[in-house]
This record gives structure tokens, sequence and C-alpha cells, in this order.
């Protein structure tokens, strides 16, 4: 569900970093902290090497400064994970109602999001020792390669990789490569920052419906 | 805390609870079955048939766990293809990655393609190859038993190796699975109830659109989110 983000996040925790072209780490993570809110659909494809199709889902992230974070799958199923910054919350969409679970997972989900956080917050040059990264100029994009140091992580991950846009004003897609040739394919699209998002968008008890919000992202249409 | 630590909690916390705490929780009930005094012989015959062509052939589908386990609550996602050649091939995926990764053969043997840091190969065959092979394969060897005191019709298995029977229960008219029970020595120690019956692209009936499950260690919400089987001739 949210690996994409999560990696995306843990991911550009980086420095040591071997730039090849005019455009620094620096910059990026400096362009990507003038964000205060964001909002984006994603597609997520996760790719088995030993299946014929992917598995698929989509849904929206929403971010808003400081380190509330909402990853919602809206297809094939209905899910919520959402931190509101100081704790994190979990809801399935079953027997045509929200429940809310008790999480088993609620510190490390905690720090999931905090990390993700700290991604849209622009703080990822500043961790020296978690990956190391090659920034690449494509035609129309920057591609961020991350491979992980340390040799437990590359044994799960063997590389990600952020597409950006040219202008850094969006993340394009992210892909988990890892060992073994699986690998997972997030898309961004719909993507709006610094809009004014409805107050329950980060509620831990009852969150906004995620329609709700993403009309009030279109309405105030502040695309990047 | 680091996302090594992370995932050892994500992973390893839970299916320790699952594997320690195997004590006699629930369910613990028996299962009271009435000899048939000769009429449910039509009505069991149906529910052979039922159990038999519940899912089809050959389909992919998309499912979503909640498992409970120690009081807390833990979510996967499962991706299964079937076919009558391969067997039921299962991948479960949680937030980190692929956990398992494991076929039951058409012979009803077990291969665990992928083992991963975040999931032990043993658990794989205990837990996952459990559900599957019981909830998604009918048994080839299912004799009835007879009916419960609502008439429902009882089928089982002969006892495996380890003392194991399985009984599925249906409708009294054997056209709708209702319950299936695990059974050792007399006790109940796996509920399985099949819920929210709906058709999906490519089936003509109705199939179960998920499961309840209560084991000794855990609970199992299971739900189909997507099921596609290719068309046979005859299905408009």
């Amino acid at each position: 569900m949210m690996r994409g983000a999560l990696l995306l996040a843990i991911g550009l925790q980086c420095a040591n970093a071997q730039t090849n072209a005019p455009v620094s780490l620096e910059q990026i993570s400096g362009a990507t902290s003038r964000a205060q809110t964001m909002f984006m659909r994603f597609v997520q494809e996760r790719h088995l090497s030993l299946f014929n199709e992917p598995l698929r889902s989509e849904g929206f992230l929403c971010f808003q400064k400081p380190g509330r974070i909402r990853w919602e799958t809206t297809l094939p199923y209905k899910s919520i994970l959402v931190s509101d910054g100081s704790g994190v919350a979990q809801f399935e969409w079953t027997d045509e109602k929200w429940k809310k679970l008790d999480s088993g997972l609620a510190d490390a989900l905690q720090n999931v999001l905090s990390q993700i956080a700290g991604v849209m917050d622009g703080h990822y040059a500043r961790d020296s020792r978690t990956y190391a990264a090659t920034l690449t100029n494509n035609a129309d994009e920057l591609v961020i390669t991350l491979v992980p140091q340390n040799q437990a992580m590359r044994k799960m991950m063997a590389a990600i990789e952020v597409h950006l846009a040219a202008d850094l004003k969006a993340t394009r897609s992210v892909v988990l490569r890892e060992n073994g040739g699986d690998y997972t394919h997030i898309q961004f699209s719909e993507q709006f920052v610094n809009l004014e998002l409805p107050l329950k968008t980060f509620d831990r008890n009852a969150p906004a419906d995620i329609e709700i919000i993403r009309s009030a992202a279109q309405s105030q249409t502040v695309k990047p | 805390m680091t996302v090594r630590l992370a995932i050892k909690i994500l992973f390893v916390a839970p299916l320790v609870t699952l594997a320690a705490g195997c004590a006699a929780q629930h369910p613990s009930a028996t299962l009271t079955v009435l000899p048939d005094d000769g009429h449910a012989q039509a009505p069991c015959s149906r529910a052979g048939q039922t159990i038999k062509n519940l899912f089809p052939p050959q389909y992919r589908s998309t499912q979503r766990a909640i498992v409970t386990a120690g009081g807390r609550q833990f979510t996967c996602d499962g991706l299964l293809e079937v076919s009558p050649t391969e067997g039921h091939h299962l991948a479960l995926v949680c937030s980190l990655g692929v956990v398992t990764d494991l076929r039951v053969k058409a012979d009803g043997g077990c291969e665990v393609l992928k083992v991963t840091p975040l999931f032990r190969e043993d658990w794989s065959r205990r837990f996952v190859a459990r559900d599957l092979r019981w909830l998604f394969i009918p048994p080839p060897n299912l004799q009835p038993a007879g009916l419960l005191a609502d008439n429902s019709i009882v089928l089982e298995t002969a006892a495996d190796s380890a003392g194991v029977t399985a009984a599925y229960i249906f409708s009294p008219d054997g056209a709708r699975w209702q319950a299936l029970d695990l059974i050792q020595n007399g006790t109940i120690f796996y509920h399985a109830v099949p819920k929210n019956f709906r058709k999906f692209p490519g089936t003509s009936d109705e199939i179960p659109g998920g499961f309840e499950v209560s084991a000794q260690s855990y609970r199992l919400d299971l739900r189909i989110a997507e099921l596609a089987a290719p068309k046979t001739e005859g299905q408009p």
C-alpha cells in the first residue's frame, strides 16, 4: 500500500550524492520544502516475477506540514492510513462501513509516516548513512537512483528510482527494484500543492471523505 | 527506529504471537452431527457439487486480509492465480514487500516458491497454505457425515496423518456453503464462515466474497476485492 511513499521517503534521505546533472540534491530538497500541503493521486503496480500480471491499486496521498500524512487506497479495496503528526490510525472499509483497526504496527507505521513527512518537508539531504544517490538528467525529467548502504536492506531492496519533473514541481513516479526481479511502480497524477485541505483530512478518529478532499483540491486548482 | 527494526516489528512480532499463542483459546466447540436417516441423500449430493464447483477452475483474484493476533490487527494483500495445471499460486504482500509466495499444486502438495526475510517458510506452510487449501480448494474425498440440528448438511473428509478432519457445512438443500470446521481429537480448532456471496466477472454463480476465520491463535477477515475468470463456453 504505502510502500512506495515510504521508500520515496527513506530513499531521499541521502547525501554523498554523485551528481551528474546541473541540479543538485540540495536544490531538489529546497524546491520540495516550499510545499506546505500536497494532494496527489497514485496508481501502484507491484510486478511479481512469478506472476503474469501485477498487483494493482490506486488511491490518494495527502500531506500537510509538519508531518501530517494520509495514504488512502480506493481500489480495489478501501483503506486509510493517516497520521496527524502525533499518532497514526488505520481504517478499513468492511461491511459497508469504515472500521478503525487496533493496529499492531502503530509505532512502525508512525515511524514510516514520519519519514515520509520528512521528505515532504524537504529534509532529505541530511542523512548520509542510508543511501548512495545518483542524480541524472533525462530529456524531460530528473531521476534520483538510490542504493541502500546497509547490506541487510540491500537484500530486500536493490534500488529506488525517483522520477521528478524537470522543473522539480512534481514527483512523477517511483520505482522500487527488489532483488530477484520484482519491482513496484507508483505513478503520480492530479498533483496539487499549497492547497487548503479540509479540516478533518488527517483526523485519526473520523477522517474526512476522500471525495471531499479531492473536490476541495480541484476547486482551488493550485497545481504545481 | 530504523526501517529494519520496523520490518521486524511489522512481521516478526505478529507471527511470534501466532506461533506462540497456540494455547486453546478459541474456537474449542465440538460439532454435533446427527445421522442421516436417508432423506438427505439428494441434498448431500448437491452439497458435494456445490463445493466442487464453487470457484471457477481458472481465475485471478486480489484479496485483502485483516489478521488479528494477540489483540492487534495487521493487514496484507493477496494475489491468487488459479489454473487446473498450475494449481493455486498465492503471494502475500505487505507494506514493505512480498511476505510469502507459495503454490498448492493440483496434487495437493505445497511448494513455497519464495522465502523472504519477512516470513519463515514453516509459517507459510502452517498458516498461509492451510487457509489457502481449506478455503479455496475443494477436497476430493468429501463424504456425507450427517445433519446438524437445524438440518444443515455436513460433508466430511477422512482424517489426515495428523488426525485432522474437515467438516464442510451446507444449507439444508445443499446449495449454499455455510461454514467449515477443522477438527482434531473431537475439538474444533479452526472455524471459517464464507460471506458476502456474489458474482464476479466470468463467474456464472455466486461465490464467497470473503471469509471470516477463527483459529486458535488468530482471526482472519479475508475479502476478495477482485476476481476475474475467463469466460467458458455457454456463458453469455
